[in-house]
């Protein structure tokens, strides 16, 4: 609904929840942006925005209003404000585009005639949102970068970046009330991938890099106006009633909304998915590989696999570090390893006896002398004819070119690629159906990977190199936290750094339980970080997608054991409540739940009961 | 066609210091610094050349037992014609050891590699302390003669201990613990391979050696490896 009051100078505009009125004469300002469903009059008297050009704050109060336009179509309604500074050659269109549901979009285009004939610096503060008020006694602040700050001053969510590149992934800042349900999403949508904000008009990149209270607060955002009007800054507000987890469900529905994932749907590579230990094993050690008989030694590498509850692949590596002593490249050594083509053949053979199947490295980098892309895509899938391998790791990749997908679909179906890191970008993530989760810190608790949250079905198994024994009990405790499996490296490149007999016994547990509830741990909609109310104690939910409960995975970080109490996500009632994994006890008590746990441990709780949104 | 050609090592002690080249896992062996003793020996002037290992072929009919990649730059079970003196290559470790023990003779040990190509004076490179890309066979194309390069000799004479071929040492390292066997190649070769994930090449400093992982004698013998050898003198 849209209510333009002229002689007033006032516009209302208003949906299922939220309610903005913008007050204009000279300058524009918002009189009130407020979450209607919780009754609450807030966000009042802001300025829209403040521009900083050549030394000088200039307000949306200092403008002039030169129009404001109203339009409305079947889906959306439209409120555009014009302004202009002629005193220093800008204008700028602020929109509000509302979609008559729960979100009012806040689209902000600036025009900079280059009054000194050439481009300024301008940046831009927004006090709507430096000081987004949800209202009520305290609220809850989720920042798009700092999501659930750890003791050390981390943010537990671990982001999806890569240097001057990024991808579009990028969380939302929420602010809601203590009761984590009345409140405001802010969406930053973008379709820029680069992080460089000087060959960007939309710099929504930047306010996603908001990690805390100050620096929202403090924001002045270098904006890139040239004498055209385009996107500048988009606010995405929505208003809502379930705190953060349906703040973070939206935004994952916004950004999925623009993949086409079925390549995931393809039942020929669901497989992977239903693996929970995975092994890479360097072959020029004894973990998997005879030296007197010249032959990848199948039992004793599934026999030691045993005592991690099974393997369900292995990658077997023979290339790198070994690479470039001379000419030879990756084709040149599945020839030249024992046995040749033929051997690897025989052995992916007995592993596929034993119900594991096998990976094979994909070396991007090697490329020999006069190979082109496609020549290299089509020895990749020459190995998977010669060996009859399941899929390929690759080495080093987020990306692959597409035709190689198609070249191995054309060898056989259900080769499976997994790429050493995430996909960053949008193609590469919706044809590789799966990567690893690789970190590189020692101390890597709490954490959640945003990927798994934002892309479940894409299944990511965890893996860290150097971590040593201590080290090693968190990576698997990472793995619990974020329900993901685990990737068993213990020949890094010929040191070996072999897990304990207790971390193999915790494994086993791990892969027993994840299968166990795998459809509850690869359900589509999982909530990480749901807030807890308890300090230095964290915690996933994971819903499956049919009836049968939902997991939440709790984890201590405090050096003392602790007890949650009065726990649960907005709206649900729990009838029943079981540890299923770690040390802890819980009960529900009247449709609320209460956990114990020891410290710097992780517990599972399966719960049954009406569930929030 | 050069003729092979025995250089005198008198007796020394040193204290021997070697960095390792691998992009990531380690290398299992003693790196020093530590003293060591160094002969008297005769050392090689020249890598074998394919002209030698030839010799070697016809006079002691070696073959391995697996014989994929050995010598694959043969035809018809010699070299080819011209390049008699260029070093023999595509030879595993127990290919040179076979050669060596035929003439009575042996691989030098890390040691010993290190001090014929350093010298007493331990000098980064055969030819002194600076990278000098003239003085050697590196950032080629091709394998050059095992006299070429006079200007790079090592202190004690010794020919083409940088570029051109890696050598192999005469130690098989095995770690004792998951088995992984390796061997140390030094000198660094002509080549080099184009991505920065790979085996590091050129101008490899004295004290420096390549770890390489074995596995099988095909995947053990390489275009750019050759080999010189010692043996004792009394």
């Amino acid at each position: 609904m849209i209510r333009h009051d002229a002689d007033a100078g006032t516009v209302t505009v208003q949906n299922n929840a939220l309610r903005a009125v913008i007050s204009y004469g000279r300058g524009a300002v918002f009189r009130e942006f407020s979450n209607i469903l919780s009754r609450r009059t807030t966000n009042a008297d802001r300025d829209m925005f403040v521009l900083n050009i050549r030394g000088r704050d200039l307000a949306s109060g200092d403008f002039d209003v030169t129009s404001v336009r109203t339009a409305r179509d079947e889906v959306l309604e439209l409120v555009t404000v014009y302004m202009e500074h002629p005193g220093e050659d800008l204008k700028v269109r602020v929109h509000l585009i509302n979609d008559n549901d729960k979100t009012i979009t806040v689209l902000f285009q600036v025009w900079d005639g280059y009054k000194l004939g050439v481009p300024s610096a301008v940046t831009m503060h927004i006090p709507l949102l430096a000081n987004l008020e949800a209202g009520g006694a305290s609220e809850d602040r989720y920042y798009p970068s700092g999501i659930a700050p750890t003791k050390k001053g981390a943010d537990a969510m671990i982001p999806m970046t890569e240097g001057f590149c990024g991808s579009d992934i990028l969380l939302p800042l929420v602010v809601c009330d203590a009761e984590e349900k009345f409140g405001f999403s802010v969406q930053f949508p973008t379709m820029s991938d680069l992080n460089d904000a000087g060959a960007t008009q939309n710099v929504n990149k930047q306010l996603a890099s908001i990690s805390n209270e100050r620096e929202l607060a403090c924001h002045r955002l270098g904006i890139n106006p040239d004498p055209s009007f385009n996107d500048t800054v988009e606010l995405r507000i929505s208003g809502i009633s379930g705190g953060w987890a349906e703040a973070f469900s939206d935004c994952r529905d916004a950004w999925q909304s623009l993949y086409d994932f079925s390549e995931y749907e393809r039942e020929d590579l669901r497989w992977f998915s239903r693996g929970a230990v995975h092994n890479f094993v360097f072959l020029y050690g004894r973990e998997g590989f005879d030296h007197e008989k010249q032959e990848i030694d199948v039992d004793g590498l599934l026999a030691a696999g045993d005592e991690f509850g099974g393997y369900d692949t292995v990658t077997i590596w023979n290339q790198y570090p070994r690479l470039g002593v001379d000419a030879r490249t990756q084709w040149d050594f599945y020839d030249d390893f024992p046995g040749g083509r033929a051997a690897l053949r025989e052995a992916v053979k007995k592993f596929h006896d034993r119900g594991v199947r096998v990976f094979l490295p994909y070396i991007p980098w090697d490329r020999g002398g006069g190979e082109t892309t496609e020549g290299m895509g089509d020895e990749l899938a020459r190995i998977a004819t010669d060996t009859d391998a399941d899929g390929f790791q690759l080495d080093t990749m987020r990306d692959l070119p597409y035709s190689y997908r198609k070249k191995l679909d054309a060898v056989r179906p259900g080769l499976v690629l997994t790429a050493q890191h995430h996909p960053l970008k949008k193609r590469p993530v919706e044809f590789i159906t799966t990567s690893w989760d690789e970190f590189w810190r020692a101390d890597p608790m709490p954490e959640a990977d945003v990927f798994r949250f934002m892309c479940p079905h894409h299944i990511s198994p965890a893996i860290s190199r150097w971590l040593r024994t201590e080290d090693k009990t968190v990576l698997i405790r990472r793995c619990e936290f974020g329900a993901s499996p685990i990737v068993v490296w213990q020949d890094i490149f010929g040191r070996w750094m072999p897990y304990s007999a207790e971390q193999k016994e915790r494994i086993k547990t791990w892969k027993r339980t994840y299968l166990k509830y795998r459809e509850i741990y690869q359900g589509s909609r999982p909530i990480p970080l749901v807030p807890t109310r308890t300090g230095g104690v964290y915690c996933n939910l994971f819903t499956g997608d049919a009836a049968g409960g939902r997991i939440y995975s709790f984890y201590n970080d405090n050096d003392e054991d602790c007890v949650v109490k009065n726990f649960s996500v907005s709206g649900e009632k729990i009838d029943n409540a079981k540890i299923v994994l770690g040390d802890g006890e819980a009960s529900p008590e009247g449709g609320i739940l209460t956990v114990g746990m020891a410290a710097h441990e992780v517990v599972h709780v399966l719960v049954t009961g009406q569930p929030a949104h | 066609m050069v003729e092979p050609q025995l250089v005198e090592i008198g007796g020394a002690s040193y204290i021997y210091r070697c960095t390792h080249r691998i992009m990531e896992g380690d290398c299992q062996m003693e790196h020093g610094p530590i003293e060591v003793r160094v002969g008297p020996l005769w050392a090689q002037k020249y890598a074998v050349s394919n002209f030698m290992y030839y010799e070697f072929v016809r006079e002691s009919g070696y073959r391995p037992m697996n014989d994929r990649n050995f010598l694959k730059h043969w035809e018809s079970g010699k070299y080819r014609p011209g390049e008699e003196d260029l070093p023999v290559v595509n030879i595993s470790q127990d290919d040179a050891r076979a050669y060596a023990d035929f003439y009575g003779m042996r691989l030098p040990t890390e040691h010993e590699w290190q001090y014929l190509a350093a010298g007493p004076g331990h000098l980064k490179y055969p030819w002194g302390n600076k990278k000098e890309y003239a003085r050697c066979n590196t950032y080629g194309t091709e394998l050059h003669p095992v006299d070429s390069h006079p200007d790079g000799d090592s202190p004690f004479g010794l020919r083409n201990m940088c570029g051109n071929v890696w050598e192999f040492t005469g130690e098989t390292m095995y770690d004792g613990n998951r088995d992984h066997y390796f061997l140390t190649l030094r000198g660094g070769s002509y080549y080099t391979a184009p991505d920065y994930w790979h085996a590091e090449c050129g101008i490899v400093p004295n004290d420096c050696h390549l770890k390489v992982h074995l596995l099988g004698d095909a995947m053990n013998r390489f275009g750019t490896a050759g080999f010189r050898c010692v043996k004792e003198r009394e």
